[in-house]
């Protein structure tokens, strides 16, 4: 639970809204003048859901997460000179950098920033707003990092939470383009948000942002050793709320909502990428599925009163 | 045995949990005898067996205490709150001792007793607890569902009595109410929700008729209740006269809170069982996916539905959001039962096990879920109202 009071809270979230508005390059020093150690000192685990939450709503990029990853992962590596490739996809250009630890959900290795060079491509995909890398990783060479299971599941689950509050920043921002959308525009005589398809989906919209969060809480909460399972609900949690969220997102907004000339598409096409990233929901719901029919792991509540 | 430092359990839940999950437990030394067993995974045939059954489950649990934390002491409770009675549900459902049914409607009706009419719930709390009785909510009418300001059941008062007249509709365990908690017109038939109070009617009154009504699993679940002109003293007022709303608008948050988080003990029980059948056979990947997306939809209710009632336990009002704590709910149950019905298949349809039958059962009374306390479009729409501040619906 967090030591930092609702008060508080607010007032970070207010002021890191200033730290995404500008350059990715920007936000290490916006954050030294907010005197962000201080609150990651306090309460290292509400500072990350902030932190991830805002850029999240700001529909940014950066390479935050791969500090989470790395720190988590707690061999020396450092974010200025070390990348890290999700499965294949970087967060970011790797000329700045001279390694890349290729992060998979049982398994860790490193390649050279070299070597993988010229196999690394920026993604004009279906998120070409971000900052996306794609790695052909099968002509990268890389050496087996020998690590503890433990140790990747634990790296793995951090970058999951962090991603999932990202995912409901994004969502966030979604809703509130839809709120302000269908309260401004009328058809039929009168707003759109009076009609009462409108209103629930957008009611449902926000059910599911809010569970997330609860969600997210429950696991940042949880025991310790339950850390990666609840890691991996929490994702899914926020990938399957990313979809419901999106769809309707698209709907409400009308024709506008297809078009560049909306904001709609960069938070639909960001929170997929969120999504795909670590297991997307589909993947992990399969997964949870598999190890419970499986006998892996019994059904075990994650959460106590 | 009775449960010991009974002051360091009220002040700690997690205590009371760890002393309260040793008394449930099977015992595991022959020597001792396991007085919780008539109760463990026992079926029951009808409706009025189950809850007498678990009336007696309640004796028990209040002889030695243990159903007496969570509640003030003026009402015969033991200290605690709220999360105390958490504990209660969710430990009894893991021992395989269903949530005593009776718990349903006192966790709704209890609290705004305590609130509003103290020392009504200083006579009344303490036989409910000791499952000496138990109570009807009656609210919904024929002409009043979702629309529970147009009821009409009337309350006229005259000396130190009102004289009600009327029908509720759908109140669960009705028909073996002692008491029903009434929400009736005491202002002008266009008062709307201004000129309601609410009333608890004693069943043995005079002019009080009820008759069972049996949900499409055959089990009496529910009762029509009719009321003529029967005489209740003033004195069960809960609240003021035409204050019954903010009594149902406090009761409400309990409503959908504490009964979701019933719903999510028991739900997880049945989910084990779910998944248990589901590694007899080969799934297909489809059900596997949804056995794992349920499972997170369970943990995601439980996450919900927990920080509601620390949220309660803390005093803070829960508002419209508990809205949400019923979307889980309801996805949820929805989610559980139709995955057991399409994994049983046929044997689901056709099967005559006692196992099967359960499963029929529960399935019909799920899908109240979206249904009962306010619907699934009621909850939708409160959010987009109360919680999104959307421009009102027009009504043409
Ligand atoms: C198992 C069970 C137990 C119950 N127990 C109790 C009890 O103990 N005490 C008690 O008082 N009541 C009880 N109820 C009644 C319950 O509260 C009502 O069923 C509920 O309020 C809905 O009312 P209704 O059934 O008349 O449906 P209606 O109000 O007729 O609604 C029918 C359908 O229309 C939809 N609808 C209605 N209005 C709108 C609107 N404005 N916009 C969009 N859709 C709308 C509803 O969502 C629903 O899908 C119980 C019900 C069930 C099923």
């Amino acid at each position: 639970m967090s030591v930092l009071d609702a008060e508080t809270t607010a007032t970070i979230r207010a002021s890191l809204e200033q730290v995404f508005v500008g350059e990715p390059s920007a936000i290490t020093d916006a954050l030294g003048e907010l005197g962000w150690s201080e609150v990651v000192e306090a309460d290292p685990v509400t500072a990350q859901t902030l932190l991830f939450g805002a850029q999240g709503r700001a529909l940014a990029a950066s390479r935050l997460l791969d500090e989470v990853a790395l720190a988590a992962l707690d061999e020396g590596f450092t974010v200025d000179r070390t990348a890290v490739a999700y499965g294949d996809i970087l967060l970011g250009a790797v000329e700045d950098v001279d390694t890349i630890v290729l992060l998979d959900v049982d398994r860790a290795a490193v390649a050279t920033a070299a070597d993988a060079g010229t196999h690394v491509r920026s993604s004009s995909g279906f998120d070409p707003g971000g900052s996306w890398q794609v790695l052909d990783r099968a002509e990268v060479p890389s050496v087996p990092l020998e690590l503890d299971p433990d140790a990747v599941a634990a790296a793995v689950a951090a970058v999951r939470l962090a991603l999932t509050a990202e995912i409901i920043g994004a969502c966030e921002t979604a809703l509130e383009m839809c709120v302000r959308h269908t309260t401004a525009r009328e058809q039929y005589g009168r707003p759109l948000a009076t009609f009462q398809v409108v209103r629930h989906a957008l009611a449902e919209s926000h059910a599911a942002v809010e569970l997330t969060r609860a969600t997210l809480t429950g696991a940042q909460d949880a025991d310790p050793a339950l850390a990666p399972l609840a890691a991996r609900v929490a994702k899914h949690r926020a990938g399957a709320t990313h979809a419901l969220v999106m769809r309707h997102a698209i709907q409400v907004h009308g024709a506008m909502g297809l078009t560049l000339e909306s904001d709609v598409h960069r938070a639909v096409t960001r929170a997929a990428a969120l999504d795909s990233l670590m297991g997307s929901h589909h993947h992990l719901a399969r997964q949870l599925g598999h190890d419970l029919v499986s006998g892996a792991q019994p059904p075990l509540p994650i959460v106590e009163i | 045995m009775n449960p010991s430092n009974v002051a360091g359990q009220a002040a700690d839940h997690r205590e009371f949990a760890k002393q309260l999950h040793a008394e449930l437990a099977v015992p595991t030394s022959p020597d001792e005898s396991d007085r919780y067993a008539r109760w463990r995974n026992t079926r029951y045939a009808t409706e009025e067996e189950q809850i007498a059954a678990d009336a007696q489950l309640m004796a028990e649990l209040n002889g030695s205490g243990w159903n007496r934390f969570g509640w003030p002491a003026e009402v015969g409770g033991l200290g605690g709150d709220v999360r105390h009675r958490a504990v209660l549900y969710e430990e009894l459902a893991a021992a395989g001792l269903a949530i005593p049914q009776p718990t349903l409607l006192l966790e709704t009706l209890g609290p705004p007793l305590v609130k509003f009419a103290p020392a009504l719930a200083a006579d009344l709390l303490p036989r409910a607890l000791a499952g000496a009785e138990w109570w009807g909510q009656g609210f919904s009418e024929p002409e009043a569902g979702s629309d529970l300001a147009s009821l009409r059941t009337r309350a006229v008062r005259d000396g130190d009595h009102y004289v009600v007249s009327g029908q509720k509709l759908w109140t669960s365990h009705g028909d073996t109410a002692s008491r029903y908690v009434c929400l009736v017109r005491t202002g002008t038939p266009e008062s709307r929700h201004r000129g309601l109070s609410m009333i608890v009617i004693d069943r043995d009154l005079p002019g009080v008729t009820v008759r069972p009504i049996a949900i499409a699993s055959g089990r009496n679940k529910l009762a029509e209740v009719y009321f003529d002109e029967v005489r209740v003293g003033v004195d069960r007022l809960v609240g003021t006269e035409n204050g019954g709303w903010a009594v149902a608008t406090y009761l409400l948050q309990f409503e959908r809170s504490v009964y979701a988080w019933q719903s999510a003990a028991t739900a997880f029980g049945r989910f084990r069982a779910l998944v248990d059948a589901a590694k007899q056979n080969s799934q297909a990947d489809g059900l596997v996916s949804r056995i794992g997306a349920l499972y997170a939809d369970l943990v995601t209710l439980r996450a919900r539905s927990a920080a509601t009632l620390r949220r309660l336990a803390d005093g803070a009002p829960v508002g419209p959001e508990a809205s949400i704590d019923k979307i889980a709910l309801a996805r949820v149950e929805i989610g559980l039962y139709d995955l057991a019905a399409e994994l049983h298949g046929t044997d689901f349809l056709f099967g005559d096990s006692a196992e099967m039958n359960e499963w029929r059962d529960e399935w019909w009374y799920s899908r109240s879920a979206t249904i009962l306390g306010g619907s699934a479009e009621v909850q939708r729409t409160i959010l987009a109202d109360h919680v999104l501040g959307l421009p009102k619906e027009t009504v043409r």
